[in-house]
């Protein structure tokens, strides 16, 4: 039964080529971006480089202060002062790190100047974040409390710096210090923000100790449990901490913290609902929001597909007329008529898969997104996959609705 | 003639229906391509109000809280080391970068209604080091210094919006705020009003802003270094300038950025989301043009009966062409009024600030001149092949 309604379809593709053209590009189009859209959201909640033992751990990078009256308020990321007074009192991780945000700064090679990103870190983050080394190690916790000027590097700075040479034992000068370069790692995902960095420093080489006086400056907290399930309880206490024992600087007259221990999808939900002053983290809206706009994206099309398919079922209106008078029941035609654009939409997502494919391809190439490097997986496959059918079956199931309807005579007869 | 085709449009209600809810969807997306479009090549024209040819910033950066008295005797320093160089043409001090979204705006309530301006702080020489235009009064000058008023220099967004119909020149800004009226001590006089400084770039909509001064003798504060180069200095004049603040002022990081390189990376930041939501919507409207033309030529080779009926009586070719790409029309001129009548909410409740009635009115024509021709050329064709029907064959159509 279904090989013989696959044959008709196949044939009903073939005498209409126009058609069968317009919906396979409506379709491949559609899951292409929808493709690559969610290729990107897949790297960024479940990430592949360094941070994908993402359910280990959660980060702090974000810190209101205000004073009681609310009327002076500072947000921004923390400062060095604020998490060893606070987060440093917390149970529940095993292991904090406390790591800046990255910056920009020039160094000169050769005479040529390049632009690296900077981060200094401590010894911690290399052991909450999993970073794949192509040569040397990490710093260790002794090198880390003795300032040693060492430096990790990704792949991309050692080819520009170095070329096929290795790059160990060389030295790099970076505001105005000269570091020895003991590691080279693979280059880090521009959607792994906690862990992006060009070059990684220890924050002990830092020419000043001011920053340890600061509540809000310049640095980033991660708080790591090598069971998720523990790790998942952190926020509770920590904002717990947070509402009942907070210790700030008075200097400023704060008394009031306000921050979060988040995983990935809080962190972006804070982000673009940007609501620093509560707790709350709104990932309710954020998704949403995110279903909202897949939703809205895919409506041109599938009307589309149902508009052409409606207008095609006159053609065959007494090919449904003659089955029809055969005894072939409404359930039956709808059910040929659904495996006909289901099958259209597989031929039109497996094109669709393969565009995206290549674009994603020609973003990782083209550095149309600069440290961009996106990975295809089994997942994104599936949810593609998911899609297609969903599309297949919005956009067959009213045009095979209204054909199955038709009464015999009047198809046969070849009127609407 | 139209009132029959609008009945024959409506006795093919259901299938004519998804048409207009496709026109109507795709409409919405040609209008935001419009809006999005003119408003950025509008905002394009306007000059920016300086030069950033050879325009460098150098920003000194410290861990850590900033000390007006020791930091600032430093930073004194660092300015006259700089100012020495023979590869330094100017030199100026300016607070928030250019081409940066970093702002300062002063924000209040006046009759109910919201105002809000920019605020920035540079010294004496940089509105002639930046070469900006004078429109009335003149710039700041050693005479402001030790006065009981602080002098300010507003742009003309400024003074029409706050001062209509008079000068803004000799006024207190500081009485716009309402809770500020009768403040005597915190006095800030208009000196002189300039014709624009638009520092967060092309992109950014024209808003009323204010330069207060900074006395370059007196100043403590870490602001930005802002240098004019020689045109024909060469790059490693770079390194050089920061080995040399780096044996300086060790204690201290430097960074030193073209405004060019500034400019290129915010029009980026504006661009290629802008360029990727082109794409996907000439995409999407391409699906669309294939739709149409699919379903319409589908349409006429169903309604040969009909067509060859009326050749039989009498019409012409292009009577039979004319009425094709009138349906169609007429189709798509009710689906842009369903999507009008839902966008003219926009400017009408204010949903975004900058889509006022012009630019509503510019996009709308724009984008219903362009999908008028979208279906008008969907319907050329399959206009032409119903035409090619002769009587006979028509009616003898099975």
């Amino acid at each position: 039964m279904l090989s013989n309604y696959i044959i008709t379809a196949w044939k009903v593709f073939l005498r209409r080529k126009f058609f069968t053209f317009v919906n396979l590009f409506g379709i491949s189009i559609t899951l292409m971006v929808l493709v690559v859209t969610s290729t990107i959201a897949d790297n960024y909640f479940y990430p592949a480089g360094p941070e994908k033992n993402v359910d280990n751990f959660r980060t702090i990078n974000r810190l209101l202060v205000t004073n009681d009256e609310e009327n002076s308020t500072s947000v921004g990321r923390l400062g060095y002062k604020f998490i060893k007074d606070n987060v440093f009192r917390l149970q529940t991780p095993e292991l904090i790190s406390i790591n800046s945000g990255t910056r920009t700064r020039a160094l000169f090679h050769e005479g040529v100047k390049r632009e690296l990103l900077i981060k200094k870190t401590d010894s911690n983050f290399w052991k909450i974040l999993d970073f794949d080394f192509t040569q040397g190690r990490a710093y260790s916790d002794d090198e880390f409390a003795a300032g040693n000027k060492v430096a990790v590097i990704n792949e991309r700075t050692q080819l520009a710096l170095f070329g096929r040479n290795s790059a160990l034992n060389e030295q790099i000068t970076i505001e105005n210090q000269i570091f020895t370069v003991i590691g080279v790692v693979e280059n880090v995902p521009i959607v792994e923000e906690t862990a992006l960095a060009d070059v990684w420093l220890p924050y002990t080489t830092s020419a000043s100790t001011a920053y340890q006086q600061e509540t809000t400056g310049g640095w980033v907290a991660l708080l790591y449990h090598s069971n998720p399930e523990i790790i998942k309880d952190v926020n509770k206490e920590f904002v717990n901490l947070l509402k009942n024992d907070v210790q700030l600087d008075n200097s400023n007259g704060f008394t009031v913290a306000v921050a979060g221990a988040y995983n990935k999808l809080e962190q972006l939900s804070r982000e673009l609902i940007s609501d620093y002053k509560s707790y709350e983290t709104h990932t309710g809206i954020v998704i949403s929001l995110m279903i909202g706009l897949t939703v809205a994206f895919m409506l041109l099309p599938s009307i589309n597909m149902i508009n052409l398919n409606v207008s095609r079922m006159m053609e065959r209106s007494s090919e449904i007329g003659v089955r029809r008078a055969f005894g072939a029941t409404k359930l039956q035609l709808l059910m040929q008529f659904i495996v006909e654009s289901i099958l259209l939409t597989v031929v039109g997502g497996i094109v669709g898969i393969l565009l995206s494919v290549f674009a994603l391809y020609l973003i990782d190439v083209n550095g149309l997104i600069p440290h961009a490097h996106f990975s295809f997986n089994l997942r994104v496959l599936f949810i593609g996959l998911m899609l297609i059918f969903i599309f297949g079956l919005v956009s067959g199931v009213y045009p095979a609705y209204r054909m199955s309807r038709l009464h015999p005579i009047a198809a046969l007869k070849g009127n609407n | 003639m139209y009132m029959h085709l609008l009945k024959m449009i409506w006795n093919r209600k259901r299938a004519n229906g998804l048409i207009i809810a496709e026109v109507a969807i795709a409409f919405v997306v040609i209008f935001a391509v419009a809006v999005l479009s003119i408003r950025n090549y509008n905002l394009m024209q306007i000059p920016l109000g300086f030069e950033y040819d050879n325009m460098w910033r150098l920003q000194v950066m410290k861990s850590g809280a900033w000390d007006g008295s020791t930091d600032g005797e430093t930073f004194q320093q660092i300015v006259a080391t700089v100012e020495q160089l023979p590869e330094v043409d100017n030199l100026s001090l300016l607070s928030n970068a250019t081409f940066r979204n970093w702002t300062s705006t002063r924000s209040f309530e006046v009759n109910g209604k919201f105002v809000s301006y920019y605020m920035n702080f540079f010294d004496d020489g940089a509105a002639n080091n930046f070469d900006m235009t004078l429109l009335e009064g003149r710039w700041f000058g050693p005479q402001d210094s030790n006065q009981n008023y602080d002098a300010v220099l507003v742009n003309k967004t400024f003074a029409e919006k706050f001062y209509p119909n008079e000068s803004a020149l000799g006024k207190n800004i500081a009485t716009i705020d309402p809770d500020e009226l009768d403040s005597e001590e915190d006095k800030q006089i208009v000196v002189g009003v300039f014709d624009d400084f638009r520092q967060f770039g092309e992109l950014f909509p024209v808003s009323p802003y204010v330069f207060f001064r900074v006395d370059a003798e007196q100043n403590k504060r870490n602001l930005g270094i802002e240098i004019r180069l020689n045109p024909n200095v060469d790059g490693v004049f770079e390194q050089r300038l920061l080995d040399m603040l780096g044996r300086l002022a060790p204690e201290y990081t430097y960074s030193f950025t073209a405004w060019e390189n500034s400019r290129e990376s915010q029009l980026r930041q504006t661009t290629v989301p802008l360029t990727i939501f082109g794409v996907i919507a000439a995409f999407l409207i391409l699906m669309v043009a294939m739709g149409l033309f699919g379903v319409l030529w589908q349409n006429v080779s169903t309604r040969t009966h009909e067509i060859g009926l009326r050749r039989a009586l009498g019409a012409t070719a292009s009577g039979i062409h004319r009425q094709i790409m009138s349906e169609l029309i007429i189709v798509t001129l009710i689906g842009v009024l369903i999507a009008f009548i839902g966008l003219v909410q926009l400017p009408m409740l204010g949903v975004f600030q900058e889509l006022d009635w012009s630019l509503f009115w510019l996009s709308f024509i724009a984008a219903l001149g362009f999908m008028v021709s979208l279906s008008a050329l969907c319907a050329f064709y399959p206009g032409k092949v119903a035409t090619g029907y002769s009587p006979s064959e028509a009616l003898h159509y099975e």
